[in-house]
């Protein structure tokens, strides 16, 4: 998976997206606290980078 | 009973397609027989204004090659699509931007400046060209050089798709024969083998894969066997690619580049290739995984190599 998750990351960075704003955890159903913790940190580090800049073809 | 009209077009495009269609040999002969060529700026001496002439639809199929990149080829295709009855897109440019597609990784400016002021051999002072050059004699014009590649369905409908790069001559044969026949499939339709490359590859297949080092021609020569080449270690995109072209590459030592597109059930093959790589390479370790993508420098080039403009991310963001 990791491997998988490497390779998207080093194609997205290559295509000039931000590879921060690929993240994976592994959170169980029954880790409710984690999970909240997770995606509240993962808003805020997008927030952060701001609206995500998808390629605009031009002429 | 006239001849039905045929038009043949190259926008951003290297000429092998034309070649190819030259390449059905025998055929053509029988097809140039059977049909009326009003356009073939590579073989026939025909001028925009002869274009303008003809009524909306007059022209029964125009074939396309190339993609469009710059504002005359936006333009023709545009005046021959108007013109004309069924588009085909001749090609990996013309159905999926081709080659000159991976070129979305930069603007035109990046382009033109690395080209005409920055390689090796050009000399220092060299202007890039412009739309619009005053000389003694005048204003000299030129089309202007758009930032993006696009395919050619991303600019005009597009009936038929004759994929490849270039495309094999006998699927050329084969549809041109069907449009003689009237016998086309109702649009849109793919021009392709229903399998992928791997089954029309001679290559042995243990089945066994436990790729050890991914490798390039650039570094490594293939093995002096029959073995399957993705088991070797070189992306080979057989598996991902439709049939059609008879594996001419994997048959001459070099592993499949994808040619021939994708099949119509993948939305972006590039990503979906991924987990192929990453299927096949035992890499646990932070360490071995950084290894491994290492050993494939440009993976966007691997991926995209023929369909950059048509893949779902099109080309480099631009840093603001």
């Amino acid at each position: 998976m990791w491997r998988r998750m490497s390779l998207l990351r080093k194609m997205m960075e290559q295509l000039g997206i931000e590879p921060e704003r690929l993240r994976v955890v592994w959170v169980s159903a029954s880790e409710g606290e984690k999970f909240a913790n997770e995606v509240r940190d993962f808003v805020e580090k997008l927030k952060s980078l701001g609206p995500l800049k998808m390629y605009e073809p031009s002429r | 009973m006239s001849r039905p009209k045929v038009a043949i077009y190259w926008a951003a495009s290297c000429g092998g397609c034309d070649t190819k269609i030259l390449d059905t040999d025998e055929k053509l002969l029988d097809i140039a027989a059977a049909v009326d060529i009003v356009f073939w700026p590579i073989a026939m001496d025909f001028k925009y204004a002869d274009l303008e002439k003809f009524a909306d639809r007059e022209i029964d199929l125009t074939i396309i090659n190339g993609a469009v990149r710059n504002s005359e080829q936006e333009h023709i295709v545009k005046l021959l699509r108007r013109k004309s009855k069924v588009v085909a897109a001749l090609g990996a440019c013309a159905v999926s931007g081709g080659i000159p597609g991976l070129a979305n990784q930069f603007t035109a400016d990046e382009m033109l400046d690395y080209i005409y002021r920055k390689t090796l051999t050009t000399e220092p002072n060299s202007q890039p060209p412009k739309t619009e050059t005053e000389t003694e004699d005048g204003v000299l014009t030129l089309p202007k050089f758009y930032n993006t590649v696009f395919s050619l369905p991303q600019v005009i409908d597009v009936e038929y798709f004759i994929p490849g790069c270039p495309p094999p001559p006998s699927l050329i044969a084969k549809a041109l024969e069907l449009f003689v026949a009237g016998e086309l499939p109702p649009p849109p339709a793919f021009v392709v083998g229903d399998k992928s490359v791997c089954d029309e590859c001679p290559r042995e297949r243990t089945g066994k894969f436990e790729v050890k080092q991914w490798k390039r021609l650039a570094t490594h020569q293939p093995e002096q066997s029959n073995k399957c080449l993705l088991e070797q270690g070189f992306l080979c995109l057989g598996p991902a690619t439709p049939s059609g072209c008879g594996a001419l590459c994997p048959k001459a030592n070099m592993p499949c580049e994808g040619c021939m597109g994708k099949s119509q059930d993948v939305v972006d093959r590039g990503a979906k290739f991924i987990s192929t790589i990453a299927s096949l390479y035992p890499a646990k370790t932070e360490e071995e995984i950084k290894k491994m993508l290492d050993e494939i420098p440009d993976l966007v080039g691997t991926l995209y190599r023929f369909d950059l403009p048509s893949s779902v991310l099109r080309g480099k963001v631009k840093k603001s």
